[in-house]
C-alpha cells in the first residue's frame, strides 16, 4: 500500500505566515492526484512537506501508513520530478539516472537493468552518456522522469514538472506522463498553476487557494458540480460566468432576475433548494459553453432567450468566444464557429437553464446539491440529444 | 566625450605603455651587465645576453623560493576547503542567524593587517609555532578564509536549491550532497578561489616580514627586499630577483587571467 | 537545537573559530594593550590610561606628519585611481579590437606583488641612471631626484601605487558597465542624450554601486598602504613618506613601543571602520533583501 495520507496539516512560517492551513487529504494507492491552485496558494508547499524537504508545523504525513513527518526524504521511498529538473550538470545522463541507485548500494548489474528499462521507456536511450547541458528541454524533462522511475518508489512527486517547455511538447509530455501513470502503475502526486494540466491528467484533483483546499474531487465533478465560487471560476476555460441576481417568484414558478430586469426561468428541479432564496440575492453561474447562438440552439424559448449587444468575437475556429453585454453584465459564450454574429449587433442568446449554477452571496458555496445538479444535468442531455434527432429527421 | 576610433586607440597604447613600461624595463635591466647598465641608456635593449644578474639573483632568493611554495600551497589549499565548506553551509543549508555569520566572516576582508600583527606574533609564540612554517600557513589560511568564503557564497547562491534536495530525495546526506555534487560542480569557483589566493599569499609581504624572520621560512618577498638592501644599486641582479619572484604569480595570471578577474571582482563587486 | 543546525555548524565552525581568533580577539588584544604602559621589551600590563594616544596626538611630530602624509596620499590615490579606471573602462566598453589585451595589460601590475613593484619603481625613479630622468633629460627638463627629495617622494609613490591599483578600479567599472542593460543606453540616445550628457546622467549614476565599492576598497587601501611605502623609501626622506602603518611597524617591532604600535593601529582600525562599517552594513541589508 502506498497512499498518502495529511490529517490536520499546517506550515507556518516564522510564528506568521500561514501557507497552508489545516489540510487533509487522502491519496488513494496508484492514484494520479493533482494538486492545483494559483501561485503562492500553498500547493508546492504541500507538496514539498510530503517529500519531507519542507518541516510539517503541526498535523501528520503518512506514507503507505507510517507517520513520516520525522522521516529524512531519502527515507520515505518517493522520488521527486522539479520545476527546472534539477539535474546533476557534472554528471552524464547515465549517472544522474542512477545516482540514487548507487547511494542506496545497489549491485551494478540491477542499476544497469533498471537504468536500461527506464531510458526504454523514456526513449532515451541514445542520450545516455550526454551530459544535461548537451540537452533540449523535452530531453531534460525525460531524464528527470528517468531519475524518478528508476528508483521504483513507493510515491512518484511532480513540482511543476511541464512549465518549462513550450506549449507543443506540454501537450505531448501531458499524454506521456499520463500513460506513465498507467504502465507503472504508482501513487502519483502533482503540482500544477494549469488547470488543463489538473483535468487532463488527474484521477483526483484538489483545489488549493491561500492554504486552503477548496475541493477534493474527479475532474468531472469539479467542472461540473463545484462546491464555491472559486473552483467553479477556477475549472474551466473560459471561466464560468458570475452575474449579480436575485430569486423572484411567480405564479409559474422560480425565475433569476438578473440587472435591467432580464429574466431567466429556473428549471423545475431546482426549485426546492432555490425557494429559500426567494426574494434574496445569489451569485447565479453558466459556463460559456452552455450559452448557445439561438440559430444553433435546440429547445430555444422565450423564457431562456435573452437578446445581447456583442462587444468582442474571438473566432478560434471550432467556436467562437463572444463577448457581450446582457444588460450592464458582460457575458462570456463558446457559440457555434458558423455563428453570423458581428461586433456591435444584436443577437439572441440561448441560456441552457438545466446547466445553471447558484452560489450564496454571504459564503460563496454552491446552492445546488450535487443530486439535482445530476438531473439537471441529464435533463440537458436529453434535451440534446431529442434535439439532434429532430433535426436529423427532417 | 565623444572621441573619434583613432583617439580611443591612441589613448588605449598611451595607457598600455604606461602599464607596460615598468615591465618593459624590469626584463631589459635583468638582462644586462652591471657595466651595461652604467654605460647605456636605460631604455635601451641589452647589446648581449647577460644572465649573470639571474645567477646573482637565483643565488639569493632560492630558499625563499622553496619557503614561499612551502606555506603558499597548503595556505591555499586550506583557505579554499575552509572558504568552500562555509560558502555552503551560509547558501545551502539555511539556519538561523547565517546572514550575522556571513557579515562576521565577511569583516575580516577590510582588516587592516596593523591591528592585528602585534598579538599574531605573541600567539604564534605562544603556541611555540613563532619560527614554524606552520605560523604563515595558519595566518595566511585564517586571513584568507573571509575572501574565499565570500566568493564560495556568491558561486554557490547561483546552484538552485532544487539540486540539492534532487540530492536529498536521492538518498544523499549532507556530507555526499558536498562532496558528490557541489564540489564537482564548483570547480570554476575553486580555480578563482585558488588563483586569487594564489597570488595573494604568494605575493603577501607584511606577514612574511613579521613572521619569517629565520631564513628557513622568510618568504621571496622578503628575500628580494633584504636583497635589495644588501646589492644597492646593482640594478641587473635586482630587476632580475624581481623578475624571478614575480614569475609564478604572472604566469599564473597570464595563463587563467580571466579567473583572477572573476576573483577580484567576487571580492569587490557582490561585497 | 535541530541536527540541521548542528550539521551546518560543523561546516562553518572552522571558519568562525579562526576568524574569531585571528580577528576578533586580536583586535581586542591590541586594543586592550593600547591602553597599557607596554612600552618596553618585557610586558607590561600596567594600565595607561589614554596616554599613548594623547601622546601621539599632542607631541609626536612623526605622527603629526603620518597623518598629512596618509591624508595626502589618500585623495589622489583614490581619485586618481577611480577616475582612470573609469576612464579606460570606458574606452574599454566602446567595442575596441584587441580589448583582451589591453585589460590584461592594464590589470598585470596586481598580479605582481608590491615589492617587486616597490623595486622597480625605486630603478625607475633612480637619480644617476634611472628612466623617468632620462626621460626629463630627453626632453631638455631638469631632472629630479625623486625618492631623495622632500617634495616629490610622495607624488612619486602616489604614482607607482595608482600603477599598481588601476587595474583593479578598470575591472570593477568595466563589469558595471557590461551590466547596464542596451536597452537603458539605447533609450537614452532616443530620448536625446549623447555624449557627456549620457554619461553624467545615464551611466555614472548606474555604476553607482561600484563607484561606492571601488572607493571603499581604494580608501581602506591607503590607509594601511605599507609595502610599498617600505620598500620604495621606508617612510623618508626626513618622514616625507612615513604613513600610520610604516610607524606602528617601527615602534612595535623595532623599538619595541608595543603599547604605542598598539595604539597607532587602533587609530588606523578606526579610520577603516569609518568607512567599511557603513558599507558592509548596507551591502548586509541588500545581501538580506536578496534572500
Amino acid at each position: 500500500m502506498s497512499n498518502v495520507i495529511l490529517k490536520h496539516v499546517w506550515k507556518v512560517y516564522d510564528g506568521k505566515v500561514e501557507a497552508v492551513k489545516d489540510a487533509n487529504l487522502i491519496i488513494n494507492d496508484k492514484e494520479f492526484a493533482v494538486l492545483v491552485g494559483p501561485s503562492g496558494c500553498g500547493k508546492t508547499t504541500t507538496l514539498r512537506m510530503i517529500a519531507g524537504l519542507e518541516e510539517i508545523t503541526k498535523g501528520t504525513v503518512e506514507i503507505g501508513g507510517k507517520i513520516v513527518n520525522d522521516v529524512e526524504p531519502k527515507d520515505r521511498d518517493i522520488a521527486m520530478v522539479f520545476q527546472n529538473y534539477a539535474l546533476y550538470p557534472h554528471m552524464t545522463v547515465y549517472q544522474n539516472m542512477s545516482f540514487g541507485l548507487r547511494l542506496r548500494k545497489f549491485p551494478k548489474a540491477e542499476i544497469d537493468k533498471r537504468v536500461k528499462e527506464a531510458s526504454r521507456i523514456l526513449g532515451i536511450e541514445n542520450l545516455l552518456e550526454r551530459k544535461p547541458k548537451q540537452l533540449s528541454g523535452g530531453q531534460r524533462q525525460r531524464v528527470a522522469l528517468g531519475r524518478a522511475i528508476v528508483r521504483d518508489p513507493k510515491v512518484f512527486l511532480f513540482d511543476e514538472p511541464l512549465s518549462n517547455l513550450d506549449a507543443k511538447l506540454r501537450v505531448q509530455m501531458r499524454s506521456e506522463l499520463k500513460k506513465l501513470h498507467l504502465r507503472l502503475n504508482a501513487t502519483m502526486v502533482y503540482v500544477t498553476h494549469d488547470q488543463v494540466e489538473a483535468m487532463t491528467m488527474a484521477d483526483k484533483i484538489v483545489v488549493i487557494k491561500d492554504g486552503i483546499i477548496q475541493q477534493i474531487d474527479s475532474p468531472f465533478n469539479l467542472y461540473h458540480y463545484p462546491k464555491n465560487t472559486f473552483v467553479a471560476g477556477f475549472i474551466g476555460s473560459p471561466s464560468m460566468n458570475f452575474l449579480d441576481a436575485s430569486v423572484v417568484g411567480k405564479d409559474d414558478g422560480l425565475w433569476i432576475k438578473l440587472k435591467n430586469d432580464i429574466m431567466l426561468k429556473v428549471p423545475k428541479i431546482y426549485e426546492e433548494e432555490l425557494v429559500d432564496y426567494k426574494g434574496k440575492d445569489i451569485v447565479f453561474g453558466i459556463r460559456p459553453e452552455d450559452i448557445y447562438d439561438k440559430m444553433f440552439a435546440v429547445a430555444a424559448k422565450s423564457e431562456n432567450t435573452v437578446s445581447v449587444s456583442v462587444d468582442i468575437l474571438e473566432p478560434l475556429g471550432n467556436q467562437t468566444i463572444l463577448h457581450a453585454k446582457v444588460g450592464e453584465d458582460l457575458v462570456v459564450a463558446s457559440i457555434d464557429p458558423k455563428t453570423e454574429a458581428e461586433v456591435g449587433q444584436k443577437i439572441d442568446l440561448v441560456f441552457d437553464m438545466s446547466m445553471m449554477r447558484a452560489f450564496d452571496v454571504e459564503t460563496q458555496q454552491a446552492i445546488i446539491t450535487k443530486e439535482k445538479l445530476e438531473h439537471g444535468l441529464n435533463e440537458s442531455k436529453s434535451a440534446r440529444v431529442s434535439g439532434n434527432n429532430g433535426s436529423s429527421k427532417k | 566625450m565623444k572621441l573619434s576610433r583613432v583617439g580611443i586607440y591612441a589613448i588605449l597604447i598611451v595607457a598600455a605603455m604606461f602599464f607596460l613600461f615598468p615591465i618593459y624595463l624590469l626584463v631589459v635591466t635583468s638582462l644586462k651587465s652591471l657595466p651595461a647598465i652604467y654605460s647605456t641608456s636605460s631604455w635601451s635593449l641589452p647589446t648581449s645576453i647577460d644572465w649573470s644578474g639571474f645567477v646573482m639573483a637565483w643565488r639569493g632568493l632560492k630558499q625563499g623560493f622553496i619557503n614561499s611554495f612551502e606555506f603558499t600551497i597548503p595556505a591555499v589549499i586550506f583557505s579554499v576547503f575552509f572558504g568552500s565548506l562555509g560558502g555552503f553551509a551560509l547558501t545551502k543549508i539555511k539556519f538561523r542567524g547565517a546572514n550575522m555569520v556571513f557579515l562576521f566572516i565577511l569583516f575580516g576582508m577590510f582588516l587592516p593587517y596593523q591591528v592585528v600583527l602585534i598579538p599574531l606574533v605573541k600567539f604564534m609564540a605562544s603556541v611555540h609555532l613563532y619560527g614554524s612554517i606552520w605560523s604563515l600557513i595558519l595566518t595566511h589560511t585564517a586571513y584568507g578564509i573571509p575572501i574565499t568564503t565570500l566568493i564560495f557564497r556568491n558561486f554557490y547562491s547561483s546552484v538552485p536549491m532544487s539540486l540539492i534536495e534532487a540530492g536529498k530525495v536521492d538518498g544523499a546526506n549532507v556530507w555526499q550532497i558536498y562532496t558528490k555534487i557541489m564540489i564537482p560542480i564548483s570547480i570554476p569557483g575553486i580555480v578563482v578561489a585558488v588563483i586569487w589566493q594564489f597570488t595573494n599569499i604568494w605575493n603577501n609581504f607584511l606577514f612574511g616580514l613579521t613572521l619569517g624572520s629565520m631564513p628557513d621560512i622568510r618568504p621571496v618577498t622578503v628575500m628580494l627586499n633584504n636583497l635589495k638592501g644588501s646589492m644597492i644599486s646593482q640594478w641587473n641582479t635586482l630587476m632580475a630577483g624581481a623578475l624571478l619572484t614575480a614569475l609564478p604569480t604572472i604566469i599564473v595570471y597570464l595563463i587563467m587571467g580571466k579567473y583572477f578577474v572573476k576573483g577580484l571582482l567576487g571580492g569587490a563587486v557582490k561585497g | 537545537m535541530n541536527k540541521k543546525s548542528l550539521v551546518s555548524i560543523g561546516f562553518i565552525l572552522p571558519s568562525v573559530m579562526l576568524v574569531g581568533i585571528f580577528v576578533y580577539a586580536f583586535i581586542g588584544w591590541t586594543v586592550s594593550v593600547s591602553f597599557t604602559n607596554w612600552n618596553t621589551l618585557l610586558p607590561n600590563w600596567s594600565f595607561a590610561g589614554f596616554s599613548n594616544y594623547s601622546s601621539l596626538f599632542v607631541n609626536n611630530l612623526r605622527f603629526r606628519m603620518d597623518l598629512i602624509n596618509n591624508f595626502t596620499f589618500l585623495p589622489f590615490f583614490v581619485l586618481g585611481s577611480m577616475v582612470l579606471g573609469f576612464f579606460l573602462a570606458s574606452l574599454l566598453n566602446k567595442g575596441v579590437k584587441f580589448e583582451s589585451f589591453f585589460r590584461t595589460v592594464f590589470l598585470l601590475p596586481m598580479a605582481i606583488s608590491l615589492v617587486v613593484s616597490g623595486t622597480v619603481w625605486v630603478w625607475l625613479y633612480d637619480p644617476t641612471n634611472g628612466a623617468v630622468d632620462a626621460f626629463l633629460k630627453l626632453m631638455r627638463l631638469p631632472t629630479i631626484n625623486w625618492l631623495g627629495s622632500m617634495s616629490f617622494a610622495l607624488p612619486a609613490i602616489i604614482i607607482a601605487t595608482i600603477w599598481q591599483y588601476t587595474g583593479f578600479t578598470t575591472s570593477i567599472y568595466l563589469a558595471a558597465l557590461r551590466g547596464i542593460p542596451k536597452e537603458i543606453i539605447e533609450a537614452a540616445k532616443m530620448d536625446g542624450a549623447h555624449g557627456f550628457r549620457l554619461y553624467w546622467n545615464i551611466i555614472i549614476p548606474m555604476v553607482q554601486s561600484s563607484t561606492v565599492t571601488a572607493f571603499v576598497l581604494m580608501v581602506q587601501l591607503s590607509l594601511q598602504m605599507f609595502d610599498i611605502i617600505w620598500v620604495m623609501t621606508s617612510g623618508g626622506p626626513a618622514f616625507a613618506t612615513d604613513m600610520p602603518a610604516v610607524y606602528m611597524f617601527i615602534a612595535a617591532f623595532k623599538q619595541n613601543f608595543v603599547a604605542q604600535g598598539a595604539a597607532i593601529a587602533v587609530i588606523i582600525f578606526l579610520l577603516t571602520l569609518a568607512v567599511v562599517v557603513p558599507y558592509l552594513l548596507t551591502a548586509g541589508k541588500i545581501t538580506e533583501e536578496e534572500s
